[in-house]
């Protein structure tokens, strides 16, 4: 046990989970699957799939610590790797090819996070209500979850073609609310 | 670790409402894009709702962790089946591994200085690996657990002669195969090359029988190695070459296969007959 | 699983056993019901020869032992000992590549426990219930020298036995963990442990034997033993010569084992002093 000031941070976490360390692993899951589970419960409705998606996730975590290369916030990490098992789930088989095309780089917070943050006190929260829940989606599932145009429209079950579209007119319909 | 720098955090109401679902679209976007910067909010999250949800999902989790670990074997030595598991624990596998080696390596290195002497190098080790192999199956670091494993129930001859049987079998596999490569350059009909079979059978039936006395069945395997070694040796010397061809007639000769068929069952059957003395033993 | 409060669960009757020329043991008798019993003495008393029989490890040479009610030379009524036992060895020798989990995991399938499910949970509960959990899918090897003592601990005591037979539990673990180890100890009926530690005695066990030489000197309580020297033990300010041993306490005074001359200030015995006297005849 350490006598440092403070919980150990998220990478610390990481590392001593690397190492073995059980007792971290427990630390980092009460830490964070709270937050996780809410968040893939708003992408899926079926609570069993949500807790083996939670579940699958942090067993990730235990197998592949060293997955994690320290850059960016393990929370944007952990995301990550949730939304791929779920995404997994819908489309089981994947080509060798797109399993290669799929090695993702860190998610780092984007520009438009950092805008969202404050959304709902904003005239961009505002705007966005304005957008039909279709749109609405697929700005969620490309701009907040930062995933491709093939994976949200496997995600949402729709052609990507479609999902392309939206994005498109969510784009002209965000910049006339905000002119 | 805030990567937000800004005061704003979520209010309690909404940071309930997310996490009920409860939360209209729009602002539970905004609560996620904050959560994925805000330890404290994450935490406050945590805490609205109930404690024994987490420990439950924890549970769950940890039944999946906690497993036996599995090594590079680990498919085969199957975790699943305890029964293999118990016989192939990690010693008796690397020591299986080293005698495949041995019965390749050895030979092949050998045939390089001549080509006789592989076959001298294959007849001396060949037999030999049921004999090390026994002898190591009844030392108590071929088991993981050491000492502790002599007062558990599945203490015993059969426990002792299932694992002298896993190292043997792959080792004299390796043998058999390293002999028909080796047979190919030397003159001899072929079924004269197992004919040490019968005799290094007979050596490791003599090492199981002596861990049923009070004589240290590894000296036991270790004594007769060497005898046999040098037997083998000083059978195939002739002046300026090796002869292993003299050996191996000598080994078909009726007579000694007989006799150490003979050796083979008489050790088994006593071996059985004295099994308790594996399980209950007189000396430490 | 229950046992008859009159039925003693240890009735061990003139065990002697002799390597070469040392008599490991010279008759030893000993007879208990529940609870902890100690065994007490220097380095080759024959403590660890003794718990090794108790084991079922090891067959004395002549005597007879009863377990639990059962006699270990009958191979039927061993292996019912066996299910019933649990023990752990003085150099545990524990398999350094396997992490805590599969060594305890792997010790219940030695102990016949089929069910997969039932291994995890128990080795779970009994990992945690030595500290060990936060570094059970750690390799033994990493671990340090009372961790790893404590891996052999919670080996020892899977399946809940009957009987724990320990060959000083206590080494290695820091005084916290001595306390631990107490609550732990409650849990099987009849604990018989060794322990060359005299606090410790007074700490765990109802009774105490102590042995010499391969026999047993003495039998009792440890308030017995420590009764041997009443009267025997005087404080003063200074050394003295006329004592069989002295020495200095905390504070400052010193404390003499031995005949007191007239007017000495007797004290009360504690347990050191019975064990020293009692040694002291020993020797004579």
């Amino acid at each position: 046990m350490t006598l440092d000031q403070g919980a150990p941070s998220d990478a610390e976490l990481i590392a001593r989970i690397a190492d073995g360390d059980r007792g971290a692993l427990h630390t980092l899951f009460t830490r964070h699957q709270p937050w996780l589970a809410a968040r893939v419960r708003r992408r899926c409705a079926d609570p069993a799939v949500v807790a083996e998606v939670v579940n699958d996730t942090f067993l990730a975590v235990w197998q592949q610590p060293t997955r994690y290369k320290g850059e960016g916030e393990v929370a944007a990490w952990l995301w990550g790797i949730a939304i791929r098992t779920l995404l997994h789930r819908l489309r089981p088989r994947k080509s060798v090819f797109e399993r290669l095309v799929q090695s993702r780089p860190q998610h780092h917070p984007s520009a438009e996070e950092a805008v969202l943050v404050q959304v709902q006190h904003s005239d961009v929260g505002q705007a966005l209500q304005k957008l039909s829940p279709e749109l609405l989606a697929v700005v969620q599932a490309t701009v907040i979850d930062g995933l491709t145009t093939r994976e949200a429209a496997a995600l949402l079950g729709i052609p990507s073609g479609t999902v392309k579209s939206r994005m498109s007119r969510a784009r002209l319909e965000l910049r006339e609310a905000l002119l | 670790m805030n990567t937000h720098r800004t005061n704003w955090h979520v209010d309690d109401e909404d940071l309930a409402a997310y996490g009920t679902g409860s939360l209209a679209s729009v602002p539970a976007t905004s609560v996620e894009a904050h959560l994925m910067g805000c330890q404290g909010c994450r935490e406050r999250l945590a805490r609205t709702g109930q404690p024994q949800d987490i420990e439950d999902a924890w549970l769950t989790l940890a039944d999946a962790v906690d497993r036996p670990s599995t090594g590079p074997l680990g498919r085969f030595t199957g975790r699943h089946n305890l029964l293999r598991s118990s016989i192939a624990t990690p010693t008796m596998v690397a020591a299986a591994l080293a005698g495949i080696v041995l019965v390749v390596a050895v030979p092949l290195a050998a045939a390089v200085v001549a080509g006789d002497a592989a076959l001298v190098a294959l007849l001396v080790g060949a037999p030999l690996a049921p004999v090390a192999a026994a002898g190591l199956a009844y030392r108590d670091w071929a088991d993981p657990a050491g000492e502790i494993s002599l007062a558990t129930a599945s203490a015993g001859l059969p426990l002792v002669a299932k694992r002298a049987v896993l190292v043997s079998v792959g080792a004299l596999l390796a043998a058999g195969i390293s002999l028909l490569v080796v047979s190919t350059w030397v003159a001899a009909p072929a079924a004269l090359f197992f004919s040490w079979c019968l005799p290094g059978l007979a050596l490791s039936a003599l090492v199981m029988l002596a861990g049923t006395t009070r004589l240290d069945p590894l000296r036991v395997a270790l004594g007769l190695g060497l005898t046999w070694a040098a037997a083998v040796v000083a059978g195939s010397w002739a002046p300026r070459s090796l002869r292993p061809e003299a050996v191996l007639h000598l080994l078909a000769t009726p007579a000694l296969q007989a006799a150490a068929l003979s050796v083979v069952v008489v050790s088994l059957f006593a071996t059985v007959a004295r099994r308790d003395l594996v399980s209950y033993r007189r000396t430490a | 699983m229950t046992i008859l409060t009159s039925v003693a669960s240890l009735e061990i009757d003139e065990l002697t056993k002799t390597y070469g020329r040392t008599k490991a043991l010279d008759g030893v008798s000993l007879s208990a019901g529940r609870g902890v019993i100690g065994l007490l003495g220097p380095n080759g008393a024959g403590k660890t020869t003794l718990l090794r029989m108790v084991a079922t490890v090891l067959a004395p040479d002549s005597g007879s032992l009863r377990l639990l009610g059962l006699d270990p030379a009958d191979p039927g009524q061993r292996i019912e000992i066996r299910r019933r036992l649990g023990y752990l060895p003085q150099s545990p020798g524990l398999y350094a590549n396997f992490t805590p989990f599969d060594l305890v995991d792997y010790v219940a399938v030695l102990k016949e426990h089929t069910d997969r499910d039932w291994r995890r949970d128990e080795t779970r509960r009994l990992l945690e219930s030595v500290g060990l959990a936060d570094v059970m899918h750690q390799k033994i090897r990493r671990l340090s020298g009372g961790m790893k003592q404590r891996v052999a601990l919670a080996a020892a005591m899977v399946g809940s036995p009957d009987l724990l037979v320990l060959d000083e539990p206590a080494n290695g673990l820091d005084p916290d963990q001595r306390l631990q180890l107490r609550s732990l100890l409650s849990q099987s009926s009849t604990v018989l442990m060794s322990t060359h530690n005299i606090s410790e005695v007074g700490a765990l066990c109802q009774s105490v034997y102590v042995m010499f030489s391969g026999r047993v000197r003495f039998a009792g309580t440890p308030a017995e033993l420590a009764g041997l020297a009443v009267g025997r033990v005087w404080e003063d300010d200074s050394q003295d010569p006329r004592a069989i041993r002295s020495w200095m306490t905390a504070t400052g005074a010193f404390r003499h084992l031995g005949e007191p001359p007239a007017g000495a200030q007797v004290v009360d015995p504690t347990l050191d002093d019975g064990y020293l006297f009692l040694a002291r005849q020993e020797h004579r």
